[in-house]
């Protein structure tokens, strides 16, 4: 087993060989939904899990959770059993579907999970207000959660996660069920958790968010990893390349370009105009239509993280967050969700991480 | 108070909280109560004997519907708690096995206690109600009534007001409008006239009702027992199945448990709710020893104390695929 990643840190999660075979009523074995899996996540990296329904992603989720036991293998989270109680003191847990209480309001349910960990009552309330804050939902904290959309349950299920200041965070399908806007804002929050020292594993389905915050991935299929790595090391077409020229380049020369590029190639290249991607286009669509300001429905305006989950970055990092250009004074509850560098506590894995994308458009 | 002190509070006043906001758990509640206040104006004039039919009627209602609750109530808070993934998303939190489902219980039993409490008040009213076989008491039936009609429109109004959540507040006016009538029909007689409080109850009915509270909690521990392992459905069947064969155990098991060792098992292991009943007892005056209550009590509690470790036992090994 390794105990130290190439980077130099002690993997977060780390699992050898792992294997889980569920049985039938007689003990018999019945599906072998994880065949013999291993991977590290590293400290401060946001980790994918993909693969079609049925390949193993929930049943490895649910082994480093502590639900499920393995059948064989290895499996340590942040150096504990997963089935060490205390070790879940250090983790947060976003389920598939918003398994939340359905008679109970957005505090009680948050005031219910707050009171499982070791957390005083003036803590417990301040971290509440700045979730609620943080999930644009104030308004609804009085309201039961079995009224609530699957979006506004989504939010929920993503402030209980984040009650414990968590050091590993577990998705599960965040952004299901949330509309583009919401989808947005969790990739920013998720983004900006990993900056500041968070480590989070994300489950998905919808592979365009998970590449846009991804650092690696492992894609599952029948129950092993069928590829594994930087997502950009993955994608990256080595044998292909791309040239961006500068905006609004006079004609002339781009005759002239195109015709160095025909002699040197003796063959045509492919040139055509860089396209937005959907997501982006319907943001400024709909920021435009409502004056600027993006807020997905059913919730109140919200670009922030909450303040408590930054302390432990700063700590790491040595930087104040009166010292980020981003943090608002040292009474506000929310801190800016766009990301600060300065924060960052795993500069080696960051750094690589941005080498990497640098490469790649380097590359263009 | 430590970590897992207040673990075990929390998880059972959320389970308690949870079971109350269920419309299904008011309406058993008013059911109930609704057929025990019907009783005096449905057996008057019973030659002499309506308070005792009263009596007996109610407390067999109080029995039936809290085995139903119960066995509900612990089926929602585990086995569909477990199916829908609620399970999931608390013991991912640093909580110990054992401490959830000891406090699932603590819950379901704080909530039977709630609902058995308001049913004996109102049994007691009841019965005063009936004490003349030809008149219906109307300083006891009136304030009962309005308890339960006034409860459905204070929750309406407190829903309407305060947007607060129409069932639970329902049920707590409930419970106070109940006491507030027991209260008063406990301070008149039968013409209006103040009287020394619960001159005219019939206090025995207490002692029943204690021994009928303790069949209930040993039911909802069966159920919750059973939860950790089946879906609602086979857990409400296996309930009911124990719950049949608990009244029958004398007739199908007891007399022939010296001679077949099946027999002797099967009256061993199925709770005998005869032990439980003492309405009977009442009806030729008999007094109930307190030797008798405390066996009772005492066969309820290892009773319990087993199936909990069983169930305990199940729910630590228990895998959480949902």
């Amino acid at each position: 087993m390794n105990n130290e990643t190439s980077y130099g840190s002690p993997p977060v999660a780390s699992a050898h060989e792992l294997v889980k075979i569920f049985r039938d009523f007689w003990r018999r074995p019945k599906v072998k939904a994880v065949n013999g899996i291993t991977f590290d996540i590293l400290r401060g990296e946001v980790f994918g899990l993909l693969g079609p329904n049925g390949s193993g992603k929930s049943t490895t989720i649910k082994m480093m959770l502590g639900l499920l036991h393995p059948t064989s293998g290895h499996l340590r989270i942040l150096n504990h059993s997963p089935r060490d109680v205390k070790t879940k003191s250090r983790m947060g847990y976003l389920p598939e579907e918003s398994y939340l209480y359905p008679y109970l309001s957005s505090e009680e349910t948050l005031q219910f999970f707050g009171r499982l960990f070791n957390l005083g009552r003036r803590e417990r309330m301040e971290r509440i207000d700045q979730l609620l804050e943080m999930i644009g939902m104030q308004h609804a904290r009085h309201r039961v959660v079995g009224e609530f959309s699957k979006g506004m349950a989504r939010r929920l299920g993503l402030a209980q996660a984040l009650l414990n200041d968590p050091d590993l965070i577990i998705l599960d399908e965040p952004t299901s069920g949330l509309d583009p806007l919401g989808c947005r804002q969790i990739k920013d929050l998720i983004r900006t958790l990993a900056d500041r020292g968070k480590t989070i594993l994300l489950s998905s389905h919808l592979l365009a968010d998970v590449e846009d915050v991804c650092d690696r991935i492992a894609i599952l299929y029948d129950g092993k990893i069928q590829a594994m790595g930087p997502i950009n090391e993955l994608l990256e077409q080595k044998s292909r390349y791309r040239v961006t020229l500068p905006e609004e380049l006079p004609p002339d020369k781009l005759k002239h370009i195109l015709a160095e590029v025909r002699n040197a190639l003796g063959d045509e290249p492919d040139i055509d105009h860089p396209r937005m991607d959907l997501e982006q286009f319907f943001l400024e669509i709909i920021e435009k239509a409502r004056g600027g300001e993006l807020v997905p429905t059913g919730t109140t305006p919200s670009h922030g993280i909450a303040s408590y989950l930054t302390k432990n970055a700063q700590k790491l990092s040595g930087a104040t967050l009166q010292n980020s250009p981003d943090h608002p004074d040292k009474t506000g509850h929310i801190d800016s969700l766009k990301e600060t560098p300065g924060s960052d506590n795993n500069a080696n894995l960051r750094e690589r991480v941005q080498k990497d994308r640098d490469d790649a458009s380097g590359h263009e | 108070m430590t970590l897992a002190a207040r673990q075990f509070i929390t998880v059972a006043r959320l389970t308690a909280v949870e079971a109350i906001r269920q419309p299904l758990t008011f309406l058993l509640f008013t059911t109930a109560l609704g057929l025990v206040a019907l009783l005096p104006m449905v057996l008057s004039h019973t030659l002499g004997e309506s308070d005792r039919f009263v009596r007996d009627g109610s407390l067999a209602f109080m029995l039936l519907a809290g085995l139903i609750l119960g066995a509900h109530i612990a089926c929602s808070a585990l086995s569909a708690e477990i199916r829908r993934g609620t399970v999931s998303a608390v013991l991912s939190k640093p909580i110990q096995r054992t401490v959830f489902f000891l406090s699932k219980f603590a819950g379901i039993a704080m909530v039977m206690c709630l609902f058995s409490a308001g049913i004996l008040m109102a049994i007691l009213v009841s019965v005063r109600t009936a004490i003349d076989p030809y008149f219906i008491d109307p300083w006891a039936a009136v304030p009962l009534w309005m308890a339960i009609c006034l409860a459905f429109v204070l929750g309406a109004l407190i829903n309407f007001l305060f947007r607060r959540p129409f069932i639970s507040n329902a049920f707590i006016s409930l419970l106070l409008l109940l006491t507030a009538a027991f209260i008063f029909t406990g301070m008149v007689d039968q013409e209006g006239q103040a009287i020394g409080f619960g001159e005219l109850y019939d206090f025995r009915i207490l002692h029943a009702g204690g021994l009928i509270i303790l069949a209930i909690l040993v039911l909802s521990a069966i159920s919750v027992s059973l939860a950790t392992r089946f879906s609602t459905v086979p857990t409400l069947s296996i309930c009911g199945a124990v719950f049949l064969m608990g009244l029958l155990s004398d007739y199908a098991f007891g007399r022939f448990a010296a001679d077949s060792l099946f027999h002797r098992v099967m009256y061993y292991i199925i709770p005998n709710w005869q032990h439980f009943w003492v309405a009977d007892a009442f009806a030729v005056d008999v007094s109930i020893p307190i030797a008798y209550t405390l066996t009772a009590a005492a066969y309820a509690l290892l009773y319990l104390s087993g199936v909990m470790v069983l169930g305990m036992t199940a729910f630590q090994r228990m895998e959480v695929k949902a």
